[in-house]
């Protein structure tokens, strides 16, 4: 459920752009990957480098998870090895305006899904405590269905993780983190708990971490296996031992969140690569992707292609060229394709010829009315029943709402019914837009994300392959007139 | 009901294209069907604006900070406000009332019906607003095509899962959900799959549960945790499978948990005993009082014909806010059982014979001119009107006697300065304290109001509560200090732990139970008490934290009029005893040659003794004053007429003071308040607490020895105190069921 | 019998004389008492009264009015009269409104003003009802 946890600041992204300017916009709107060439504050040290028109290719040095097969030693040993933990001190050091500016600069957005500025969020924190501790919370509940990058990361580099706890939690000036993971992560915890305690030991984490003088603590809480306790505040009332049932908002968790606290809620990639970023330059970091989605990615691809996988790619590489680069392709070729839900199970699918040229970031995908949320892209190909899919997704809202606040509670259900009708077209024609009605009556009305979340991938059916609804309705009518006939 | 109304004031214009005659004050509507005028009226450069809307249910705001007050727009209109307010609040002192499920005034804000939602300009999606705060400048809107529209939906997500089942719903007619969905619902619903269904829970005897029809408002959730101070209720299950309940089968315990059937927003938790007797529109409502305790709840009295259906609260913000106690609610059944309903004589064959009040008034009369003057006692019982006791005490000064007392008030109390028998700090005061001192007092019990005033200071400010007295329940943190007067003499001296939290407290409260008056040494126990009071500054010229919690309706009136014998002592030599409801009173040292009199509505505990029975009318029956714990008049209002032969207490004392021969100079109700007012003028200033001006410095000493026995629970179950509670079939089975044993 | 004579009840011509109207009345009291056998058995009343007792209330009824000298009047009362038998005897009437106005209603109360003599108003109203 990571993604859901940003989708709800999708708003504060939405001021942030519209503050930023509107030369972004109509860029992404055009799909053109020219960076705008005049007016735009670049940073100056290296002069801007001649202006990609393509993306991806992510070359072996320039990747951040470079333990993410698990090859190599996940554990202290190996991970300084790999860099890990290497002038963190330094880094500490700096201070906490130091980092955040870092992250403003390489432009480095959420990656739990709402995509949401890391730097800008952090900044919100408190710069002088009333009193009251400041946490670092990680959301590494990764429940969004067709997501596991989260799991890559704590399986196989804990380390990047928790030496990113620490630069988050200065960044913020938090006296502790949280790690919230996923109770079905059994793995993943005992590696994380074993990375923990060898941080421990080595002095990195606790009393005078990395000897840099600062106290940081961090704490690993196991989940119970509920999608919604990976929406921030759920996250949060389930680590204070209370039903995992999102807050209102506002307040803010940044001022009243665990244990009414200050508290930022991160996604484990986002945190994760923070360390990296620091070491290697915020400028590094922003030369990848296009303007305002820059960095590298975590892609877990699913479904219907020759090799599913994850892997770590430039933000903006085209959706084609990510699946035939890394996944061999789709199955029985591209044109084979039926659609690509591209953003986990919370975001519209889109169409084949729509994915034949997207982009793979958050304002293209955004522009197509869909997300890149999680980043973890659905592929299906023409054998799949598109409906049942997404009635199979509705299922899983139903199953994972809440309950506390009534679109969601009831609307859910209420989708899930009828997906599952119009599954066998046993529904009206009339059915499809009073359908589109009721995921217009969840969106937006509820407390939380996740009433939207369900909304979509709906929405993104109805938008695209309503056609396909219609011809099952009809076939359905045909023959039950057929048999009453025969009868 | 009003909420409709509002609703459809609201909705004038939709429904002024369907009257046939538009309205003469075509004025009222000239914003709103701008678009009807055509071309030429939209040109108009400034469209009137209609006259400001009366806030919702005469809602006031008090901002005490000129400097807090914000401004926001609702509709267009501004609206002052102070900081911290939500939208809806702001709405409500526009004068728009914002449906609403969820969110209720007295209770924590959860925002999960979502029906509250409204637009708000500059915000992307609508937002409910129980739960946003409401900023400067806001531009508010309620009733925007998108506002509607959100409410339309959520009212048809509401109702996807409800029951049709209004027709067999004990809460139709005064249904939130019902009302709301009249006015902001779609008039078709498009729901064709099975509804849900939720198996009913067993709460105990007092609410009974549809489950079914819950919308999940948790109103009753947080009504329970917050207010009664019991963990019983819950939220189970998630999604769909969403159920209020117990989490593990077990009854709501609490004297409070009747008020969820008020808070209810839907029939899902209704009133048991109430269920399929009446439906609320048959019901004449009065506005009268409770007499169960001493604290004078107000209430509204539901009759149908000459009998009473149920007890609802009434809003009183310096009494019982709008909650009641679950005795006060459920006792209303006593009324209609063990009810006296002629006047009768007990005959030489030890059988009650029912006679002519003129037998029945002559035979009391002969025989309380055959007695001697001094052996003449008169006890008033717990749910005595002053009016009555008034005349009680008249009529027996006049045969010459002075043995005039109150039950529950003790051996000669000191009635010399009301602030010695008075909660001076006042209910709603008790919110401005941040120490208690409980001694011999279990307010839970004594006062379930007081008490909940209580724990809402202590969750507001962490207020230290201590108590002194036999082990009881609590509802909120308190330290269980000692058992008997010796801990009242170490805090006294100085040598308790307690004894820095009082002295550091701002507005510190001791609160006496009147328990002890029943005490042998209470003289010198409330002395002890002044003691503690001078030392830890208690009683100042801003703040008076004595208080004395008292026990029954009537004692304080009495203590004011005077009704201060010692009724232990006269009752050993009484050879006539007018007993006026009096039912707890200790009969067994009466010698058996006595005569008595029973005036009352119930048979109960007295009149196993009585030789004559005088029935009369209960608190729903008559008019009567009553003055509160707090020193507050209220005057109970006859709901039903009273049943059989009964008359008003004091009407039969005047009448039987003629027959008597020495008549009583009063013959209506005003007359028996004008000689009220000559004793105890505080009685006739209704709803009025007289401030209390008395130092600790003028009451007398007192020479008496405290005696170490600890101090005893003065009300041994809770659901049977009076001759109401105890003919109540109700209360019968709350105490069997829900006593702690 | 007692029905076809009260089948039509006319206004008959004023009396002459106050011997005239005595006769009249002492006729409608033999009447009415003809009729009390039926007036049993259509209300069912034999339960509650017998006839002598309800004899005695016709009488009490009319004696109510014994000081009555003006013919006029007493014909305007026996019109009364005659249309209120002829209600009953019509079954116009309910079981209880007979029980309550004739068996134990508050015209039988018996003369009390004997005992009542000297006592106040309140008193009086007091023995009557609790509400004045």
């Amino acid at each position: 459920m990571a993604p859901l946890k940003n989708l709800s600041s999708v708003y504060r992204a939405e001021l942030v752009h519209r503050f930023k300017g509107c030369g972004l916009t109509s860029a992404s709107r055009s799909f053109s990957t020219q960076a705008p060439t005049t007016g735009n504050i670049q940073p100056p040290p290296p002069p801007p480098p001649p202006e990609k028109t393509h993306f991806g290719g992510l070359k072996d040095e320039d990747r951040i998870f470079t333990n993410l097969y698990g090859i190599h030693d996940p554990f202290l040993k190996g991970a300084m090895k790999r860099g890990d933990w290497y002038k963190t001190k330094d880094m500490v050091l700096k201070g906490s305006d130091w980092i955040v500016n870092e992250m403003k600069k390489s432009g480095l957005r959420g990656r739990g899904g709402a995509g949401f500025p890391s730097g800008l969020k952090w900044s919100f924190m408190p710069k002088v405590s009333d009193g009251r501790p400041s946490y670092l919370v990680v959301n590494a509940d990764e429940s969004e269905p067709g997501t596991c990058k989260d799991r890559e990361i704590m399986r196989h580099d804990p380390h990047k993780l928790l030496e990113g706890c620490l630069i988050a939690g200065v960044g913020m000036r938090a006296t502790a983190a949280y790690i919230y993971i996923r109770g079905e992560y059994v793995n993943e915890r005992l590696n994380l708990e074993k990375a923990r305690k060898e941080a421990y030991q080595a002095g990195l984490l606790g009393k005078n971490a990395c000897g840099s003088g600062y106290d940081f603590d961090v704490h690993i809480h196991y989940g119970a296996g509920a999608y919604i306790c990976g929406e921030e505040t759920a996250l949060l009332e389930s680590l204070e031992g209370k039903q995992g049932k999102p807050r209102l908002k506002p307040p803010f968790p940044a001022n009243a969140g665990l244990y009414g606290c200050p508290t930022t809620v991160t996604n484990v990639e986002t945190v994760a690569v923070s360390p990296t970023i620091l070491r290697r330059g915020p400028e590094w970091f922003a030369s990848f992707g296009r303007k305002n989605n820059s960095g590298t990615k975590l892609f877990c691809i699913s479904g219907h292609v020759n090799k599913p996988c994850t892997v770590e790619e430039e933000m903006s590489i085209p959706l084609k060229e990510l699946l035939e680069r890394h996944c061999g392709g789709v199955r029985g070729g591209w044109d084979n394709l039926l659609a690509v839900i591209p953003g986990g199970s919370s975001v519209p699918l889109l169409p084949k010829h729509i994915c034949d040229d997207v982009l793979m970031d958050y304002d293209a995908l955004k522009a197509v009315q869909s997300g890149l949320g999680t980043a973890a892209v659905v592929v299906m190909d023409k054998s799949t029943d598109v409906v049942d899919a997404i009635a199979r997704l509705s299922y899983f809202y139903k199953h994972e709402s809440c309950g506390q606040c009534t679109p969601c509670r009831e609307g859910t259900g209420w989708l899930w019914m009828i997906m599952e009708r119009l599954k066998v077209g046993n529904a009206k024609l009339e059915e499809i837009d009073m359908l589109q009605e009721v995921t217009k009556q969840i969106e937006g009305h509820t407390i939380c994300a996740l009433g939207d979340a369900a909304a979509w991938p709906v929405q993104g059916l109805l938008r695209h392959f309503r056609p396909e609804l219609e011809r099952r309705i009809k076939e359905r009518a045909q023959q039950e007139l057929l048999e009453a006939a025969a009868a | 009901m009003g909420f409709l109304l509002h609703a459809l004031r609201r909705s004038k214009p939709l429904l002024r294209s369907h009257l046939p005659h538009p309205p003469s004050n075509a004025l009222r509507w000239i914003s709103s069907s701008a678009a009807l005028h055509g071309p030429a009226s939209s040109l108009d450069p400034a469209p009137v604006d209609p006259p400001p809307k009366a806030p919702v249910g005469g809602a006031r705001v008090h901002i005490p900070n000129p400097e807090d007050a914000i401004e926001v727009f609702v509709d267009g209109y501004p609206v002052k406000i102070p900081k911290g307010m939500t939208v809806l609040q702001a709405c409500e002192l526009a004068g728009v009332d914002i449906p609403r499920f969820c969110y209720h005034s007295r209770l924590s804000i959860a925002g999960n019906c979502r029906m509250c939602l409204v637009e708000v300009e500059k915000s992307p999606k609508p937002v409910a607003s129980c739960a946003m705060p409401a900023l400067p400048g806001m531009k508010i809107k309620t009733n925007t095509p998108v506002a509607k529209k959100a409410r339309e939906g959520v009212m048809e997500f509401l109702l996807m899962n409800h029951p049709l089942d209004c027709p067999i719903c004990d809460q139709g007619g005064e249904c939130d959900l019902q009302d709301q969905s009249m006015a902001f619902g779609a008039d078709r619903g498009r729901f064709t799959e099975m509804k849900r269904s939720v198996v009913d829970k067993n709460l105990g005897p007092l609410v009974k549960t549809v489950m079914t029809r819950c919308i999940q408002c948790t109103r009753c959730v947080r009504f329970a945790t917050e207010i009664a101070g019991v963990q019983d209720l819950g939220i189970l299950g998630r999604g769909s499978g969403e159920e209020i309940g117990t989490y593990v089968e077990k009854l709501m315990t609490s004297e409070l948990s009747g008020n969820v059937i008020d808070i209810c927003p839907v029939g899902a938790l209704t009133s048991k005993p109430f269920a399929f007797k009446a439906r609320n529109w048959e019901l004449k409502g009065t506005e009268t009082i409770d007499v169960t305790d001493a604290v004078g709840s107000n209430i509204r009295i539901d009759s149908r014909g000459p009998e009473v259906m149920r007890i609802v609260p009434r809003l009183n913000e310096d009494i019982n806010e709008e909650w009641i106690s679950d005795k006060t609610r459920f006792c209303y059944d006593g009324l209609k059982r063990q009810r006296l309903n002629d006047p009768m004589i007990r005959g030489p064959d030890g059988r009650f014979k029912a006679v002519t009040w003129r037998d029945a008034l002559a035979v009391v009369a002969e025989v309380a001119h055959q007695v001697k003057r001094e052996e003449i006692v008169g006890i008033s019982g717990k749910l005595s009107d002053a009016e009555s006791m008034m005349a009680l005490k008249d009529f027996l000064n006049k045969m010459g006697s002075d043995n005039v007392a109150c039950e529950g008030n003790g051996v000669s109390p000191n009635a010399d300065l009301r602030p010695n028998y008075l909660l001076n700090t006042n209910i709603a005061g008790l919110e401005n304290a941040d120490a208690f001192l409980l001694v011999g007092t279990q307010p839970r019990v004594e006062a379930p109001m007081v008490n909940a005033r209580i724990r809402k200071t202590v969750r507001a400010t962490q207020a230290k509560v201590a108590y002194i007295g036999p082990p009881t329940d609590f509802n909120y943190d308190h330290q269980h200090l000692g058992t008997g007067p010796s801990t009242l003499l170490e805090i006294a001296e100085g040598r308790h732990a307690f004894c820095s939290t009082l002295k550091s407290a701002k507005n510190p409260v001791i609160i006496v139970g009147a328990g002890i008056f029943e005490r042998e040494d209470k003289d010198a126990i409330l002395s002890v008490v002044e003691t503690i009071a001078k030392l830890n500054n208690v009683v100042r010229s801003d703040w008076n934290g004595l208080n004395v919690l008292l026990l029954n309706a009537a004692q304080a009136a009495a203590l004011d009029l005077g009704l201060v014998s010692n009724p232990n002592e006269s009752i050993q030599s009484a050879k006539f005893l007018y007993l006026m409801g009096a039912d707890d009173v200790n009969l067994e040292k009466l010698p058996d040659d006595a005569f008595v009199v029973y005036q009352g509505h119930h048979g109960d505990k007295s009149v196993y003794r009585a030789n004559v029975i005088l029935p009369s009318s209960a608190f729903s029956e008559k008019e009567g004053t009553y003055e509160n714990t707090e020193g507050c008049s209220q005057w109970t209002v006859p709901a039903v007429p009273t049943v059989g032969d009964a008359r008003d207490d004091w009407k039969i004392i005047r009448a039987l003071s003629e027959v008597a021969g020495f008549c009583l100079p009063y013959d209506t109700l005003t007359g028996v308040r004008a000689r009220i007012k000559t004793v105890a003028p505080n009685l006739l200033n209704v709803d009025d607490r007289e401030p209390s001006t008395v130092t600790l410095d003028m009451k007398p000493s007192c020479g008496q020895q405290m005696s170490p026995e600890p101090f005893r629970a003065a009300v041994e179950n809770f659901y049977m105190t009076d001759s109401i509670s105890r003919a109540s079939k109700i209360m019968a089975q709350c105490s069997s069921i829900l006593s702690k044993k | 019998m007692a029905h076809a004579a009260l089948k039509t009840v006319k206004v008959p011509p004023n009396s002459a004389s106050l011997e005239e109207a005595r006769k009249r009345t002492i006729d409608f009291f033999k009447l009415a008492c003809r009729s009390l056998p039926s007036v049993m058995e259509i209300y069912n009343l034999d339960d509650v009264v017998t006839v002598s007792q309800l004899r005695s209330t016709i009488s009490a009824e009319i004696r109510k009015n014994a000081h009555i000298t003006n013919p006029k009047v007493i014909d305007l009362l026996l019109f009364k009269a005659t249309e209120e038998l002829s209600n009953v005897v019509t079954h116009s009437k309910q079981r209880h409104h007979l029980i309550g106005q004739y068996v134990v209603g508050s015209g039988l109360i018996q003369d009390t003003g004997a005992k009542d003599q000297g006592i106040s108003d309140f008193l009086k109203q007091f023995y009557t009802s609790n509400y004045f």
